[in-house]
């Protein structure tokens, strides 16, 4: 149980811890100051203070609730009545709790016609902070004018100038040569983009051969299959028609053959007929019918041969 | 017999002192009318001024004056922590303007338009009775913390701390800083004594709110009913190292040393 209990405790402080904790702006003492004198120059200072505060976290990825709020509410007393309205609907968006107050605030320091449903949570840019006339306090443009009359003020302020033109020419060279940097790569990255092309063409190229060497083989191969099948097709029917040729031989052979039988057996018979017939007219034999002989003879008369 | 006597006398003692009211007991306002957004008015300096006879007096009242705003400052840190929301402090004192209520009536009177008007939960009310300074290296403040609900008028938190800051000394008795208190200086731009104030409240102003239970919004909310609760009056002391620690106080001491001189 105790240590379930430490865990939570761990637990809600670091979700706690998540909130952006701290000062409420990067110079805490801002706000104090501006409590103790409320010029319109601490209100710009102040303000100054929140838009660093917004900027830091957002860079952080929190948002302090209060914060837009509170820059609202210092622009608006500077006059910055559009930029105020953006600021109270980014508090509201951001933390919908507060948007009953909110909603006051806007009607108390906002005139009607800056009523805007815009959002902006983008970075503040803080030089535009600098462009907002105010009005300095007698007692404030006086410590100013004495500041400025300072010669070590002024002394300082050539410094600061001269500083500044060295930091441009610094700027101006380091830039330069950031830009010829820059073409410089974009120069060889051009050259090897060109050897990759080049590269890339020739593997193109001796894929293509490759592959052509690859359909050349497989035409052959395929002729070659194609022939054999031939061939084996043309052996096949020479097989046939030599069989066809043996067989029709063979059938006439058998045909002759027959027409010899006959040929013999009539002869045969002929020579039988021949013979009884020499037999009868010799008087050997005198069993045999002679109207029947003579019949037999004329039929015998036509040998195959003869019709 | 006598020792059985002394060791059941040093059980209840033991027993007494593990008796600690939690959170639930003491808070439970809070947990059944879960405030969500909290106004902080305010500080109400009650602090008496010292007689301004050299330059220095006039510089340690202005010092009490620096301190009171710079705690009204400090006031949200602990509560946004515990998931409350709170109204920034330009925004919070223009709201307390247009309320146009004192201190006094926003304790004691009816401030329900509070919540109708502003959609506002709770008011935190911080007054500062009394600064002192017992020792060289030492500087103690009285104060008193009060949250009240906008829409019952109750009294959700109500509590009186005396807060003590002991710097630490060297072999000759000097105080010396801090490096803590020293990086605060550096930050702040303050002169070391009224720095030294203000990281006191500031540290005072952590404990006290950060004792408050997990506002709604957070799922932590109710998980934390059974820790124990600092009470009504207390001591807070911030040691020479630099470490905090809760010390107790009884009603009638603590009325004694702030509200008698």
């Amino acid at each position: 149980m105790k240590k379930k209990t430490l865990t939570a405790i761990g637990a809600a402080l670091l979700l706690g811890a998540c909130i952006s904790d701290g000062m409420l702006t990067e110079q805490p003492t801002a706000l104090v100051a501006y409590r103790q004198k409320p010029t319109e120059a601490g209100l710009l200072a102040l303000a100054k203070t929140y838009a660093e505060a917004i900027n830091s976290n957002k860079a952080a990825g929190v948002m302090r609730p209060g914060l837009y709020a509170d820059y609202g509410v210092a622009l608006a007393g500077l006059g910055c009545y559009e930029e105020a309205a953006v600021m109270f609907n980014n508090e509201a968006q951001y933390f919908p709790a507060g948007a009953a107050y909110i909603d006051t605030l806007r009607h108390a320091l906002l005139p009607p016609r800056f009523a805007t449903t815009r959002t902006d949570t983008s970075a503040i840019v803080l030089a535009t902070l600098d462009t907002i006339a105010i009005t300095y306090t007698a007692e404030e443009q006086a410590l100013i004018d004495q500041i400025k009359a300072d010669p070590e003020y002024q002394k300082q302020q050539k410094e600061l100038a001269r500083l500044e033109k060295a930091n441009q020419a610094l700027e101006k060279k380091a830039a330069k040569q950031q830009e010829r940097k820059a073409k410089e790569e974009e120069r060889k990255a051009k050259a090897e983009a060109k050897v990759r092309a080049q590269k890339e063409r020739e593997a193109a190229l001796k894929a293509k051969e490759k592959a052509d060497q690859a359909a050349l083989k497989a035409e052959a191969r395929q002729a070659d299959s194609i022939a054999r099948a031939e061939k084996r097709l043309q052996k096949a029917q020479e097989k046939e028609e030599k069989r066809q040729q043996e067989l029709t031989a063979k059938k006439q052979r058998r045909e002759q053959q027959e027409a010899r039988k006959k040929e013999r057996e009539r002869k045969l018979k002929e020579f039988d007929f021949k013979y009884l017939r020499w037999l009868v007219r010799k008087g050997y034999r005198d069993d045999v019918d002679t109207n029947a002989l003579n019949q037999d003879s004329t039929t015998l008369t036509s040998s195959p041969n003869e019709k | 017999m006598k020792s059985r006597i002394i060791i059941a006398a040093a059980v209840v003692l033991l027993f007494a002192q593990c008796k600690s009211e939690k959170k639930a007991a003491l808070y439970d306002k809070v947990y059944s009318e879960t405030p969500v957004t909290i106004l902080i008015v305010p500080v109400n300096d009650n602090a008496k001024r010292q007689q301004v006879k050299t330059t220095q007096d006039s510089l340690v009242n202005e010092e009490y004056t620096t301190a009171a705003l710079y705690m009204g400052q400090t006031l949200a840190t602990p509560l946004l922590a515990q998931g409350y929301y709170t109204p920034a402090p330009l925004a919070s004192e223009l709201i307390t303007k247009k309320l146009g209520l004192t201190f006094k009536q926003l304790r004691d009177q009816d401030i329900k338009q509070i919540a109708t008007q502003y959609g506002i939960d709770a008011v935190l009310l911080t007054s500062i009775h009394k600064w002192k300074e017992p020792e060289v290296n030492e500087v103690a403040v009285y104060a008193e913390y009060i949250l009240r609900s906008t829409k019952s008028g109750q009294e959700l938190m109500h509590t009186w701390v005396c807060g003590r800051k002991l710097q630490p000394v060297n072999t000759d008795g000097e105080p010396v800083e801090l490096s803590t208190d020293a990086d605060f200086i550096e930050a702040t731009g303050l002169p070391s004594e009224l720095a030294h104030r203000c990281i006191l409240l500031e540290s005072m102003n952590r404990f006290v709110l950060g004792n408050l239970p997990t506002s709604v919004s957070r799922w932590y909310f109710k998980h934390d009913k059974y820790i124990a609760a600092s009470p009504d009056y207390y001591g807070f002391v911030i040691n020479p190292d630099g470490t905090w620690e809760q010390t107790t106080y009884s009603e009638d001491s603590f009325g004694n040393e702030c509200f008698t001189d």
